[in-house]
């Protein structure tokens, strides 16, 4: 009977770790902006997970501990690579074709958002898109980075700071909207001039 | 009383995000009430929590869709984003339901049925001296009933204390989950705080009701105790304008 529990809970663990994807996603695309990493680095944190599933002691810590995986994967792998995320290759795609003008507006808040948080330091994204993001409590997600309790506090603190002096400062400058096609693709392509 | 210095920043960020115990939230609540300063404050800190959170909704492994894409060439965008949008939003509800620009949210907001109703809970407010707002975006069940146990902790030191309080709860985003009849585990609950308590209204968005009835998956059947905002987002700045104390669930 043992046996058969264990079998199941070990199920269990391995299918939350797969259903887990767009989460472990949405915080890689938010540490380092670029797609094509955070897949990578998304793909890289469940096969690690699903390989050393056995070492979790408790499903409770399973969060903090994928998140774990996927911040040492991301400073020994990505971090390396792309210290500095390349906020004017951000991009936002819209379904319709031309797009609503409550699209573009929501587009552009989603870009001025992404490119703020892109110019915070590291530590500071990572901090920030665990808690707001993910929504991860303290505790977790000191775990997840390997900090204690208190440097989550003051690290979060800092950039929430500068993240509303980002976002103000963008507020505050003047906009210019073209519509452009883009080249070969023939397609609508908005560019944010300032 | 807590001395304003003794609320860091730490502390400000720790209590809108729900890490703050019972007892000393209700501490950090009676300060914010008589500091605006420290109030205003907390409004930004919850508005940049709340525009992060929705800037990485979308984000998915899956192409956000493939039509029309816009970049960025200078990373400052402007004034017409976030602010714009509320500010949009505010004006619709305006405009929808005829409202003086200072009058209380409470007087528009539709009743399960569509209908405006005045409501109890009217009365009640114009009569506290404390006023809080609990915002709840997440669908974690220990969330929900961390929220309601909080709730039903302050409408009891309500009743022993002479000060008159209000409380309003309002759900957007994963949050509507907590009063969707056909989800929500709490409904019995909710049910009995709000008939033993003129003091306390549950908000629903109709932003998100509308998101989630246009993604295909039929209609949101709410609480019957449960009422709608046009906004959550917006119902919150407006509450937070209007000297409301804020707890983010």
């Amino acid at each position: 009977m043992k046996i058969v529990q264990l079998f199941s809970k070990s199920r269990e663990v391995r299918e939350r770790i797969i259903d887990s994807r767009e989460r472990l996603f949405r915080v890689a695309y938010s540490w380092c902006h670029d797609r094509h990493h955070a897949d990578d680095l998304c793909q890289e944190t469940i096969m690690t997970a699903l390989e050393k599933s056995g070492q979790l002691r408790s499903e409770d810590a399973l969060d903090g501990w994928m998140f774990r995986i996927m911040q040492n994967a991301y400073r020994k792998s990505f971090r390396r690579a792309s210290k500095q995320v390349d906020v004017e290759s951000l991009e936002y795609h819209m379904e319709q074709e031309p797009p609503a003008e409550a699209d573009v507006e929501r587009a552009e808040e989603i870009l001025q958002v992404r490119a703020s948080l892109a110019q915070l330091n590291e530590s500071q994204r990572m901090i920030i898109a665990l808690i707001d993001i993910e929504g991860m409590s303290y505790k977790d997600a000191a775990e997840a980075l390997e900090i204690p309790i208190g440097t989550v506090m003051s690290r979060l603190a800092r950039a929430r700071d500068n993240l509303c002096c980002l976002l103000q400062e963008s507020t505050e400058s003047e906009p210019a909207l073209k519509l452009r096609q883009r080249r070969g693709k023939q397609r609508p392509h908005l560019v944010v001039k300032n | 009383m807590m001395d304003e210095r003794v609320v860091s920043e730490e502390i400000l960020n720790a209590f809108i995000d729900g890490e703050i115990e019972s007892e000393d939230k209700i501490e950090i609540l009676y300060h914010l009430s008589e500091n605006p300063r420290l109030t205003k404050r907390v409004c930004e800190l919850i508005r940049t929590k709340e525009r992060l959170r929705a800037a990485y909704r979308s984000a998915t492994p899956d192409q956000e869709s493939t039509a029309v894409s816009i970049s960025v060439n200078q990373w400052k965008i402007g004034r017409f984003g976030y602010l714009g949008g509320v500010a949009a939003s505010l004006l619709v509800v305006v405009l929808l339901f005829g409202r003086a620009p200072h009058a209380p949210l409470s007087e528009v907001v539709l009743s399960g049925q569509g209908a405006i109703v005045p409501t109890a809970f009217h009365q009640a407010e114009e009569q506290a001296a404390v006023r809080i707002l609990f915002h709840l975006t997440s669908d974690n069940p220990l969330r929900m009933g961390k929220l309601l146990d909080d709730v039903q902790l302050l409408l009891d030191q309500s009743q022993q204390s002479t000060n008159k309080m209000v409380v309003e709860v309002i759900a957007n985003s994963d949050g509507l989950d907590l009063f969707r009849s056909d989800i929500t585990a709490y409904s019995d609950r909710i049910h009995l705080m709000s008939k033993e308590n003129n003091n306390i209204r549950f908000v629903a968005c109709q932003q998100t009701i509308d998101r989630i009835e246009s993604g295909g998956t039929g209609k949101v059947h709410l609480l019957p105790v449960v009422e709608r905002a046009g906004s959550g987002i917006s119902q919150v700045v407006e509450r937070q304008q209007q000297g409301w104390s804020y707890i983010q669930s």
